[in-house]
């Protein structure tokens, strides 16, 4: 976010969402391209800037995800959609496309900016989309999809785990091997809405420990580090 | 009223009420038929001794005629029970003959009217003539033994004998008055009714009842198999939305019947497809203006108008959303899927405060929907920290279900309100105030998710105070 107005494209083939809505970005400091459908935002993309697009999914003639795929293949600008279905599976399909992020219709605008904000600060500092996005993992017969939150148990039954579990859970695994302190743990799992403070930490472990460990007593994947913090020590996959 | 232990053989299905009251006619009417045909036997076998008696004294009378032996020689008729030639002997009937001063009277004998009416006619057809002629039916044993022995005897030296050597009961006994005063007492014996056709009457009945019984239950398995398999399909046509078209069979009747549902069937289909296209349309033509306005409201300055503007939005929303879940429930995109319940229930527990759940040492797993369960377990758990202060949860399994039990401690409601609570748009409150938030579906969701799952949402009251919301799945 080098620039000090980020170039914003809108795509929405609703007048009286796109035209409020840009009026309210371009007031909170971006620049705003808006357009009406999917074949008019190809060609902005090519002749603008463009530092992130805002995709409104059901629109006629191409819809919004498949616009969202070609960006993404392109390695375009980072795409947060707006969706009018609440089904998680819709926003699912919108994530593992190649989305970064999602709001569900009627947005606050405020949530939007500040969900716009943090995409451009991580594309900024370099953070590969990836580090975040559609990352499978495997261990011990276990699976774990970390754009889906799903995690399965070698027969293949689902185990779900709450979103502080979730983010726990991904950030032992995709660190497998690293010692994590619990600073580092808070750090990495702080969700967007606000992460468990210290004590939570251990709670969670305990809470994974029960769930996928044969003998939560005498854990194999999770262990702890005496005066260091956690560590998972199964071999991990990356699917 | 039909009594209980009748009741309870009486089957509940189509096949064995059918099958139960043709058995039934069949084993009545049999029934009638065997006593009809005893009788039958019995009056013939009456008859028959009859006509052997009346012929052996009109034949003994001629035979005295012809030898010229005069009537008043009395010696002469106590020999009279045998034949007189012995070539003829073995067709002779049990019938014995005496010459007495009067009738043979007994008690209890009873006139056969007919009976005498033909003897008289045909005994006055010969040249003596016998006057008071009269037949009566007796019991053996009354007879005089003059006239009861030697016919039993010969009965008994096996001549007469029936297959299985029942005694004679029964005696047909004749007297008539001779010219010369004397009377004439004639006994014969009549032939027991017989075992033997006790048992092929038997053997007949079994023969009826299989080639009736048999025809039948195939018939009424026609019937009632298409019929079985109709009621199985409408209970899944209310369950899932899916058509699965039946194959008719059976009678026409049936046929009809199933053809008709199959027609009716895909109209409902096609009516729920459409209603789902207008209602998905609805909440996206109804979000886009709410999006629009949700967008627009920023631009209020009053902060705390601004506030209560997007809070009614969001109460919009909410509303829209619940109805269309509801709506939707048969045609959720999500797939079923093995999941652990008890993980799934801890999950949505940190979500919420204050929850007590004791974390089970087992593992409960069923196959269902996730998304939707979780949608449920959340509004009950909602509801119960809402109105009951708190929620705890169990998770048990209970015959093939598992059972999420999440208990309160509020005041509960009212045993004769619970029903009720399951409408759309039903609080607990009686305001229907929005200050507690929701949309007035949430336990019409949780309930209908429950039975799509195959299991149901049921509320009780706790003895000890509060409500508890008893939700289940089919494992």
């Amino acid at each position: 976010m080098n620039k000090s107005r980020p170039h914003l494209l809108l795509v929405d083939d609703e007048p009286s969402i796109r035209e409020p809505l840009g009026k309210y970005l371009e007031r909170q400091g971006f620049r705003i391209t808006d357009v009406a459908d999917a074949a008019t935002a190809r060609s902005a993309l090519l002749s603008y800037d463009i530092d992130l697009v805002l995709l409104d999914i059901m629109m006629p003639g191409e819809d919004g995800l498949s616009l969202c795929r070609h960006i993404s293949a392109t390695d375009g600008p980072p795409v947060i959609l707006l969706t009018a279905k609440s089904e998680e599976t819709d926003r699912i399909v919108g994530l593992e496309i190649g989305a970064d992020d999602y709001v569900v219709k009627p947005f606050s605008p405020r949530e939007l900016v500040a969900r716009v904000k943090v995409v451009l600060r991580r594309v900024s500092s370099g953070k590969p989309k990836s580090d975040r996005m559609g990352e499978r993992y495997s261990f011990a017969g276990w699976t774990l999809n970390s754009v889906q939150q799903t995690l399965h148990d070698p027969q293949g039954v689902l185990v779900p785990l709450s979103s502080g579990e979730h983010r726990m859970l991904e950030a032992l695994v995709s660190r497998a091997g690293q010692i994590l302190s619990r600073d580092h743990l808070l750090d990495l799992t702080r969700g967007r809405e606000g992460g468990p403070f210290d004590r939570a930490i251990d709670n969670q472990v305990s809470r994974l420990r029960r769930k996928i460990e044969a003998e939560p007593k005498d854990p194999q994947h999770i262990k702890t580090i005496w005066g260091g913090g956690y560590r998972f020590s199964t071999e991990v996959k990356r699917l | 009223m039909i009594p209980n232990r009748i009741v309870r053989f009486w089957p509940r299905n189509l096949y064995g009420q059918i099958l139960l009251v043709a058995a039934s006619a069949l084993l009545v009417a049999q029934m009638i038929n065997a006593t009809l045909l005893m009788i039958g036997v019995r009056n013939r076998a009456a008859s028959e001794t009859a006509a052997m008696v009346v012929s052996r004294v009109a034949n003994q009378i001629e035979r005295m005629e012809a030898e010229g032996t005069p009537i008043a020689q009395r010696d002469q008729w106590s020999k009279l029970g045998r034949p007189l030639k012995r070539g003829h002997q073995k067709r002779y009937s049990p019938v014995a003959i005496g010459l007495y001063n009067g009738p043979v009277i007994i008690e209890s004998a009873s006139e056969q009217h007919e009976l005498t009416e033909r003897a008289q006619e045909f005994l006055s057809q010969g040249d003596i003539a016998l006057t008071n002629v009269k037949i009566f039916s007796a019991p053996v044993h009354l007879l005089p033994a003059q006239l009861r022995e030697p016919p039993l005897r010969r009965w008994q030296a096996g001549r007469f004998r029936s297959p299985d050597h029942q005694k004679p009961k029964t005696a047909i006994l004749l007297s008539a008055r001779l010219p010369d005063g004397k009377w004439i007492n004639a006994a014969g014996l009549v032939r027991p009714f017989e075992n033997a056709s006790v048992i092929a009457l038997l053997l007949q009945t079994l023969t009826l009842f299989i080639a009736v019984m048999i025809p039948l239950a195939l018939v009424a398995r026609r019937i009632a198999n298409p019929l079985n398999q109709l009621t199985a399909s409408v209970q899944k046509f209310g369950l899932s939305n899916e058509i699965n078209e039946l194959p008719s069979a059976g009678p026409d009747d049936v046929r009809q019947l199933i053809e008709a549902f199959n027609a009716m069937q895909s109209r409902v289909s096609t009516l729920l497809g459409e209603k789902d296209v207008m209602l998905g349309a609805i909440g996206h033509d109804l979000k886009t203006p709410l999006a629009a306005l949700r967008v627009r409201i920023e631009s209020v300055e009053d902060e705390p108008e601004r506030e209560k503007m997007a809070s009614t939005i969001d109460e919009m929303v909410t509303i829209l959303d619940d109805i269309l879940t509801l709506a939707r429930l048969g045609k959720s995109g999500e797939t079923a899927q093995s999941v652990d319940l008890g993980a799934l229930v801890e999950a949505i527990a940190q979500e919420f405060d204050p929850v007590e759940y004791s974390v089970p040492d087992h593992r409960f797993i069923a196959t269902i929907r996730p998304v939707l369960v979780r949608r449920a377990l959340r509004n009950l758990i909602d509801n119960a920290i809402i109105y009951g202060k708190m929620a705890r949860i169990e998770i048990l399994e209970k015959a093939g279900f598992i059972e999420i039990i999440i208990s309160d401690q509020g005041s509960g409601i009212e045993a004769s309100l619970i029903e009720n609570m399951f409408e759309p748009f039903t609080r607990a409150e009686k305001s229907r105030s929005r200050s507690t938030g929701g949309s007035g579906l949430g336990l019409t969701i949780s309930r209908a998710i429950a039975r799509a799952h195959g299991g149901d949402l049921v509320l009780t009251n706790r003895e000890e105070g509060g409500l508890r919301a008893t939700f289940s799945v089919k494992k």
